[in-house]
């Protein structure tokens, strides 16, 4: 959705300014039907999914999906809103792990970042270099799991959601690669007018960092929103769980039924009560719709950060 | 000091791979370890336990409260459920307060949403965490005998010993059907081990057609009752089912393992070569050219299924399991529609390993975990306590020994399978009082297939069983629900099959069936 909603800005542009200047050419009109038939095929199935959430069971069995509910109904929704308590919890964490999440990663590349883009810094090369190691080599699931579980103790506790995500490699190499662009000279300005370190990084370079920021912020509410391993591994306190994971187990109880339906009757499982299909679809739109909706408030420091490649002054 | 500073770069880069390097050695070498110092570890504590009060078996035998000497031992049992109790902690503190004057132990329960079971459960192992419990099986998320060849868990046999009510409360050929390579790893939760092939058939079709079940013999002797509904209920869908109604051939003359019945040689034949499933291909292709069949049915998954049954709209379905008491489940998944069974084959054993519990290696209390697994099989009352809850709030009695589940309250999950012997559990409300003793009688009954105890180990042959399992789902589906034309596309099949390497499939499966005949003196 994200990128078909940012190419589709682009060939807005790309009209606008089209027809105030360039004459009618083949080329342009191709393009634009490219990115026509992109956009689209990137539209076209989210509308699907969100009229198979509205649409009743029995329709969609009868005569399959339909972009225009032969019968409309709300059923899926009241399905899930049946128990809300669990669906506002499951909010409730996943928004309060995006946003402190978001909030201390950006700090954490911000400075890591910015520390290894200063040339006058001694150890730079070391330290990118550890940093860069641990995108080639890592320790693996095990390894993780065991220090986070058996030394940290974070299991059960919303940091295990937070604190394994909130150092990526790369988005640290891409914060370097912005900020070594920035000139030397504000730094030295800066000090010259007496500001020390904490005082540079935060009123000086953060401030001339805000289209990266807030670029890699988006990724990074992303990555938090849409997380839910860990708190499969990590979490049994039911309390905790977050959106996307009752996402997952709802969709898994598809795959489950599946695979073993022989087992199914053998045990007599009830499957009159597992979630329909509207149900699941539903829930997709219901895990994944607030993100759609705070795309378009990125979307112009998006463009802008990938546009804007110096700060020359 | 210059010198020194221009050299510091590099020898913290040495010293830093160095050091990536010995700690990722470590941990791999940890890794390969672990199930041994793991095992010398339990073993250890085996003895140490052993050697301490035999109050352990006494405490079982008798109801006294135990010694208050020895501090009670927490156990933690991981298992399978599908939808999370709400009144999971309450339901827990009763069982402990059962238990704990029992075998002088708490447990403490982690269950795991089937979505997660296998991931979750793996990498706890590979952690090495320490956990008493786990609920295995060998399909879904169970995963018995990967967890067996890695050594995650604890035989016990030796054990066993010292809990005789529950070596006694299971079967002997249950245990011998758990064993691999002459050790046992599980605990097998009593429940139908039986299957027989048949049809569930709405009931008002029955009497609005005055339909003779009894005439039901064979799977082709639903053809009539299948043209009646086809010709008079237009809104119905006479039979839908996403199975291979010709399975493993039981139907046939074939065993499961895929050799025909009564031959010496036990030569095992893949299932598109059999003369009859030609014949079969040929019937099916009639039903649904003729519209018995569900139009979609190559096409259909098992959760649409679902769905078109709890529609109420499926007349027939195939069922491969027909267990005494299943129409009572069946009811609700027809949309809440009576069914009839009718059962075409005379069942067969076949096997306890759909779902057993087992002591991971990491356990520090072994004998109280086996101690825990002995009341799930012997005790009603735990049984009952941790199937269905607690008394009153969870579900009230409506007859001796029958309940109903109060589908408000939070806990519903009624999930005995996992958790021990459901045969001495409540009965639902609308299931026959006689319908533990027709399970454990079809249970003895059943006929023993001659090489029971024998399972076939997939690793060897893993890669070619993917690879058919995917012709499969492109070429047998259509077929088996006779979408499409078997004279055009069996050859076919039978091609595709060919090069997916079914030969070597079968040749492995025939190696291993000939040992196992061979150990056993059967050949």
């Amino acid at each position: 959705m994200n990128t078909s909603q940012a190419i589709a800005a682009e060939s807005v542009k790309i009209k606008a300014t089209g027809q105030r200047k360039e004459p009618f050419s083949v080329v342009n009109l191709l393009s634009h039907i490219l990115f026509i038939g992109i956009t689209l095929a990137m539209i076209v199935p989210f509308v699907l999914v969100i009229s198979i959430s509205f649409t009743e069971e029995t329709s969609i069995i009868e005569h399959g999906y339909q972009f225009i509910p032969l019968d409309f109904t709300a059923k899926a929704y009241r399905y899930i809103f049946e128990a809300p308590l669990v669906l506002i919890r499951a909010y409730g964490i996943t928004i309060i792990t995006t946003v402190i999440g978001t909030i201390l990663s950006l700090l954490v590349t911000a400075m890591l970042g910015y520390v290894t883009s200063r040339r006058d810094f001694r150890y730079r090369t070391p330290a990118s270099f550890f940093v860069f190691f641990t995108m080639l080599f890592n320790g693996g699931l095990v390894p993780s799991y065991i220090l986070i579980k058996q030394y940290l103790h974070l299991d059960n506790t919303i940091w295990c959601l937070i604190l394994p995500a909130l150092v990526s490699p790369f988005y640290i190499m891409v914060m370097k690669g912005f900020l070594s662009k920035m000139p030397f000279e504000i730094i030295e300005s800066a000090k010259i007018d007496g500001a020390r370190e904490i005082r540079i990084f935060f009123t000086i370079v953060l401030p001339l960092s805000t289209p990266a920021l807030a670029t890699l912020g988006l990724f990074l509410s992303f990555g938090f929103w849409n997380s839910w391993f860990p708190a499969l591994l990590y979490i049994d306190n039911e309390k905790l769980i977050p959106i996307q994971l009752l996402l997952v187990r709802m969709m898994q109880k598809l795959e489950f039924l599946t695979s073993n339906s022989d087992f199914i009757s053998q045990f007599g499982v009830d499957t009159s009560k597992f979630p329909t299909l509207s149900a699941r679809m539903a829930m997709a739109i219901l895990a994944g719709g607030p993100m759609v909706c705070i795309f378009p408030f990125f979307q112009k420091y998006f463009v802008k950060g990938l546009t804007v490649g110096s700060l020359k002054g | 000091m210059k010198v020194w500073k221009m050299s510091m770069a590099p020898l913290v880069l040495a010293s830093l791979m160095l050091m990536l390097l010995v700690s990722a050695c470590g941990s791999n070498n940890d890794k390969n370890n672990a199930p041994a110092a793991d095992n010398t570890a339990s073993n250890a504590k085996n003895d140490t336990a052993a050697n301490a009060p035999d109050n352990a078996a006494n405490d079982t035998a008798t109801t006294e409260p135990a010694p208050a000497a020895e501090p009670p031992v927490e156990l933690t049992y991981y298992y399978i459920v599908y939808d999370m109790p709400a009144d999971q902690q309450e339901v827990e503190d009763a069982i402990n307060a059962y238990i704990q004057p029992k075998i002088n132990a708490t447990i403490k329960l982690k269950p795991v949403l089937e979505a997660g079971y296998k991931d979750k459960i793996n990498t706890m192992l590979a952690a090495n965490e320490s956990f008493d419990l786990l609920w295995t099986s060998n399909w879904g998320g169970g995963d018995y005998d990967n967890k067996v060849a890695k050594g995650a868990l604890l035989p016990i046999d030796d054990l066993l010993d010292k809990t005789p009510d529950l070596k006694a409360a299971i079967p002997q050929v249950a245990w011998d059907d758990t064993k691999v390579d002459g050790k046992i790893y599980g605990v097998p939760n009593m429940q139908i081990a039986a299957k027989a092939e048949g049809f569930a058939i709405q009931k008002r079709f029955i009497d609005k057609y005055n339909i003779d079940v009894n005439s039901i013999k064979t799977q082709m002797d639903i053809e009539p009752v299948l043209k009646t509904i086809h010709d008079n209920e237009p809104d119905i869908i006479p039979i839908a089912t996403t199975s291979n109604m010709f399975d493993f051939g039981r139907q046939y003359g074939y065993a499961a393992q895929g050799y025909k019945l009564g031959d010496p040689n036990f030569k095992i034949i893949d299932t598109t070569d059999k003369p009859e499933y030609k014949t079969f291909l040929d019937n099916m292709r009639r039903w649904y050219t003729s519209g018995y069949i569900y139009k979609d049915a190559a096409t259909m998954k098992d959760d649409q299924l679902v769905a078109l049954l709890n529609t109420g709209k499926v007349a027939v379905e195939w069922n491969t399991t027909m267990k005494p008491g299943g129409e009572v489940d069946d009811k609700k998944r027809f949309g809440n529609n009576d069914v009839v069974y009718v059962r075409v084959s005379e069942p067969e054993f076949t096997g306890v390993r759909a779902t057993m519990n087992s002591i991971s290696r990491t356990s520090k209390n072994p004998e109280k975990a086996l101690e825990f697994l002995q009341l799930t099989s012997t005790d009603p009352a735990l049984f009952n306590l941790i199937t269905f809850g607690i008394k009153d709030k969870h579900y009230t009695m409506v007859g001796d020994n029958t309940i109903k589940i109060n589908q408000d309250a939070g806990y519903k999950g009624d999930q005995g399978w996992v958790f021990g012997n459901v045969l001495i559990g409540y009965l639902k409300e609308g299931q026959a009082p006689d319908t533990w003793e027709r399970t454990k009688q079809l249970n003895e009954t059943a006929k023993r297939p001659e090489v029971n105890g024998f399972n076939f180990n997939t690793e060897p042959y893993k890669t070619e069983s993917v690879n058919i399992a995917a012709v499969s789902e492109q070429y047998g589906k259509a077929l088996n629900s006779g979408a499409v034309d078997p004279a055009k596309v069996l050859p076919k099949y039978q091609d595709a099959l060919k090069k997916a390497g079914v030969g070597k499939q079968t040749e492995e499966m025939q190696k291993q069936l000939d040992e196992w005949l061979k150990a056993n003196g059967k050949k």
